[in-house]
């Protein structure tokens, strides 16, 4: 099973191409808003949603995809996927 | 009357292929949508006309006490690209294209609708162009002073970012205006939806 730093890690990293401004990747927490914080937008996060899907091998709901808001939601919403 | 609108700047090289990605599209658009994109002359203006419809609509969806979560997929463009529909609620539509930039304007309720986009000049702030151009046109149709009119959020922590949906102020209290702005890339959008009697 990953643990949480690895799947931090993993995010980071997976964001990084759907990302505008990348030193803002620099100093990514947790609580990092996706959206306003990264801007990524509402376009790109599809694709983002696409690679955990890829990345992870999982599948996210629409619903589920909707409650990413923060780089922590996404790494608790592959977490709970895993198992 | 109830507005929400968006733009997409075509012109932006990520999305040069995305009409082209079928598992992009299926996680976007309605089975009635991916088969109009099959159809289509051109794909990725419509593509992008219908995202940025879904987009608008939801912006109004998302003016709720409780805004239901977003799935794309759930609101669905009619052929003819004039209504969007969520579940029962349909919303009246106007998407056009000019050049490279697709805007989106969705509404709901009766009263005229005061919308545009301008161009973002490099070094300028897209919130600030978006929310004078809007100030601009509805200061028009009220045949009222610009200077009478400001664009005001209110700090709103479970919203995405931070700030509730913005509002009209004229003479420095709520105009009962509904607007809606939007940027992306070289562009910014804003739609305001004005009562009859204002």
């Amino acid at each position: 099973m990953s643990s949480q730093k690895e799947v931090f890690a993993q995010v980071v990293s997976l964001l990084k191409p759907f990302v505008k401004s990348p030193e803002a990747l620099s100093n990514v927490t947790m609580e990092t808003s996706i959206l306003k914080d990264l801007k990524v937008n509402s376009a790109r996060l599809v694709d983002v949603v696409l690679e955990i899907e890829d990345t992870f091998g999982i599948a996210v709901k629409d619903d589920d995809a909707d409650k990413v808001k923060t780089v922590g939601d996404a790494v608790n919403l592959i977490l709970a996927a895993k198992g | 009357m109830r507005v929400g609108d968006d733009v997409v700047d075509l012109d932006d090289p990520f999305i040069a292929r995305t009409h082209e990605r079928p598992r992009w599209l299926g996680r976007v658009l309605a089975e009635s949508e991916l088969a109009a994109l099959r159809a289509s002359r051109d794909p990725k203006t419509l593509l992008w006309s219908f995202f940025a419809a879904k987009e608008a609509a939801y912006k109004i969806a998302a003016k709720c006490r409780n805004p239901p979560p977003f799935a794309h997929r759930q609101f669905v463009v009619a052929p003819e690209l004039r209504q969007i529909r969520y579940g029962k609620i349909v919303f009246d539509l106007v998407v056009e294209v000019e050049g490279a930039c697709v805007h989106a304007v969705a509404s709901t309720g009766v009263g005229a609708r005061v919308a545009g986009i301008g161009i973002v000049e490099e070094g300028r702030d897209s919130g600030e162009v978006a929310r004078r151009r809007l100030c601009q046109d509805v200061a028009r149709h009220l045949r009222c002073a610009e200077n009478t009119l400001g664009v005001v959020r209110t700090p709103s922590p479970e919203r995405w970012d931070g700030f509730s949906p913005p509002i009209l102020e004229r003479d420095g209290r709520p105009s009962g205006v509904d607007i809606s702005l939007t940027h992306d890339g070289r562009f910014v959008g804003f739609a305001a939806g004005v009562r009859k009697s204002d």
